[in-house]
């Protein structure tokens, strides 16, 4: 079998112009050999016309080259007799050979060297007439055409081959050219690289454009794996930095502890109660990188969940953890329930208020409303401290990152959780003044949970 | 009563600096506190502490920062530099800056004391003549450096480290008796910093001439020519 392409379509051209030649050929050479043998034919007749013009007694009896031989050109075979009782035999050879002659036209009968045609014709007075040469020459000239033929159409083959196999190189140019850029791109493995420019026959032209159509989606998917990469690195090290920070004052309280065992004891609680409260905020952390990590992967099946039901259980969490805060909630008495995850609304919810709690004033007030909105649910968390500057609202909504102002506890990932599961339930968040003097977040739910389409 | 040494602490945790404040205040410091590189600028500036703990990642002015404007403005004060990321590339920044130690959070407090004791150890200043090794020339009264004519740049504790090695020319010495005649630790530390110090002398160096300062695998560094 032949691999290569181009001599497949050498070969193919050779095989077909060889058939070509074959069938061409041969109808040509029979022609040729018919065409010759009327020839033939047509010469006997003239002889046989010459020697009916009475130039028959002339005719040496034996074979003599003499007489009227010139009707006889030196180099032609040809014999001829008269059939009249005695026989006259001309031309160079005896003429024995020759049949009986009973039969006027052609015929073609055995004789030195091969065959002979015959031409048996009746003179004008009742005597036949045979005139007779021999095929072979015709044959050597059908033969020698033949080689003629040959020759020609082996050269003919040979052109072909040489022809084929530089039109195969040509029209396969574009096809190593794809074949280098594609090396080319699995050698530096860069994905920007695209196909030659355009320049070959449609069906290659075909496959560089499917070849830059995939290089482009591969190029795409690899930057958003780097992009999704890096912002997990990025990730870890945020939170690799932000569970050593408390790690850092534990430890620092601990050996203060351990290497002061006498300290006086309201010292001693100051620095329990920090190490405490640091601990608090570690596990804190955790929960949120965890709710993160189960956010980020693929969020359980939507349920019926009471949205008042959870802001309800949320505002009394916070008013337990928050002894001082005025907490308001106004919930409207519509049918408040939306698909969604019951654990990722709680996220929600839980997170605003105590987003509320922390950045307003000590002891100050936060107020929940929640409404229905055509085919949403809306939840506003109000509070009274600083508010969030518009230049940081959608900053922090990031992780790990903290309002400027806010130098307070909290891991910075509060907002980012909310974030998450706002977007896990098809909603939007948005943040912006509240008539408390402070921030107003506001999150929008569709009753209806996430449409299919991401 | 004799004076405290006093250091600065300077971190944007509230619960750090309160827990680090008195952790060294227990250990027999007086202890400032700065929430942010700018407020630690102006605190040194107003009254030089004896030595600096310095968190790197600050939101207003990180602390690379600020040694670089501390380095440039001529205050020699050592800086022990705090380090939330366990990534070379910050420390190593930070040293590079002109720090003399870092630690990485969190860290056991004795750790932090017997490095800042180090630090505070005044090293007496050196009177004599220049130290010549090869073509590098090393000048302790003045605490220049010259190699082949051309004066290398190098922060107080590079030069402190080619004096140490330049004194004991040819002859190698273990990061442990480095850290100790360099750096002041007479107790066991990660002897990691001796190494990256290395890298920077050897960089500096050896932009003017062939290697000098070479590695005696499993033993130390010895300076030759």
């Amino acid at each position: 079998m032949l691999r290569s392409l181009r001599a497949r379509v050498a070969a193919a051209a050779v095989v077909t112009v060889a058939l070509v030649l074959v069938v061409a050929g041969g109808l040509l050479l029979r022609g040729d050999a018919v065409q010759r043998g009327e020839e033939l034919d047509t010469a006997l007749d003239r002889r046989v016309d010459a020697l009916s013009a009475g130039d028959l007694q002339d005719l040496p009896t034996d074979g003599d080259r003499r007489g009227p031989h010139h009707r006889f050109p030196r180099g032609d075979e040809f014999v001829a007799r008269v059939l009249d009782g005695d026989v006259v035999t001309a031309g160079h050879r005896d003429a024995g050979f020759l049949p009986a002659g009973e039969q006027l036209g052609f015929d073609t009968v055995p004789g030195p060297g091969g065959p002979w045609r015959v031409r048996t014709a009746a003179g004008d007075d009742g005597t036949l007439v045979q005139v007779a040469a021999p095929l072979s020459s015709v044959n050597r000239g059908a033969f020698e055409t033949r080689r003629r033929a040959l020759r020609l159409g082996l050269f003919g083959l040979l052109l072909t081959g040489l022809l084929g196999w530089a039109a195969g190189g040509v029209a396969l140019r574009p096809l190593s050219q794809l074949t280098a850029a594609a090396r080319r791109v699995a050698a530096t493995r860069d994905l920007s690289t695209r196909m030659p420019p355009r320049a070959g026959p449609a069906e290659v032209d075909a496959v560089a454009d499917s070849l830059d159509v995939m290089l482009g989606r591969l190029e795409e998917s690899a930057a958003g794996t780097t992009t999704a990469l890096e912002a997990s690195r990025r990730f870890a090290a945020d939170a690799g930095h932000e569970l050593r920070t408390p790690l850092t004052s534990v430890r620092a309280n601990l050996d203060a502890l351990a290497r002061n065992p006498d300290l006086p004891p309201a010292e001693r609680a100051r620095i329990l109660a920090d190490v405490t409260r640091e601990q608090d905020r570690l596990v804190g952390l955790l929960d949120a990188l965890q709710a993160l990590a189960r956010g980020d992967a693929s969020p359980p099946p939507p349920e019926p969940v009471d949205l008042a039901e959870v802001a309800d259980a949320a505002v009394e969490r916070i008013r337990a953890g928050h002894p001082g805060l005025a907490v308001e909630l106004a919930a409207g008495h519509e049918d408040l329930t939306i698909a969604g995850s019951a654990d990722g609304l709680r996220i929600v919810v839980d997170n605003l208020l105590l987003n509320a709690a922390r950045h307003g004033r000590p002891d100050g007030t936060v107020r929940v409303r929640l409404e229905r909105d055509g085919a949403d649910c809306v939840l506003a968390v109000d509070d009274d401290g600083p508010g969030i500057p518009v230049p940081d609202r959608s900053r922090v909504l990031e992780r790990f990152a903290r309002g400027a102002a806010a130098a307070g506890p909290g891991s910075g990932l509060g907002l980012a959780l909310v974030h998450q599961q706002v977007r896990l339930h098809g909603g939007t968040l948005a943040i912006g003044d509240s008539d408390l003097g402070g921030a107003r977040i506001s999150v929008r739910l569709p009753r209806a949970g996430r449409s299919p389409r991401r | 009563m004799t004076e405290l040494p006093e250091v600065l602490v300077v971190d944007d945790e509230p619960a750090i600096r309160t827990a680090l404040e008195r952790a060294l205040r227990l250990e027999g410091f007086a202890v400032r506190v700065a929430a942010g590189g700018d407020e630690a600028l102006r605190a040194i500036a107003s009254s030089p502490p004896d030595a600096v703990v310095l968190d790197l990642g600050m939101p207003d002015l990180d602390g690379i920062e600020v040694i670089r404007r501390l380095r440039g403005r001529g205050v020699d004060v050592p800086i022990c530099v705090l380090s939330a990321r366990d990534e070379v590339d910050d420390r190593v920044e930070g040293l590079q800056a002109g720090a003399d130690d870092y630690l990485v959070k969190p860290f056991a407090v004795v750790e932090l004391v017997a490095r800042l004791h180090a630090l505070l150890r005044r090293r007496p200043a050196s009177s004599a003549g220049p130290l010549v090794v090869a073509d590098l020339s090393i000048d302790p009264a003045r605490r220049t450096v010259h190699r082949a004519g051309a004066e290398l740049e190098v922060t107080r504790r590079e030069f402190d480290l080619l004096e140490a090695l330049a004194r004991h020319r040819g002859i190698v010495l273990s990061r442990a008796q480095l850290l100790e005649q360099v750096w002041g630790y007479d107790f066991p530390v990660d002897g990691n910093v001796v190494d990256v110090f290395v890298g920077y002398l050897r960089r500096k160096t050896e932009a003017h001439g062939p290697r000098l300062l070479h590695t005696v695998r499993g033993v130390g560094f010895v300076l030759r020519g």
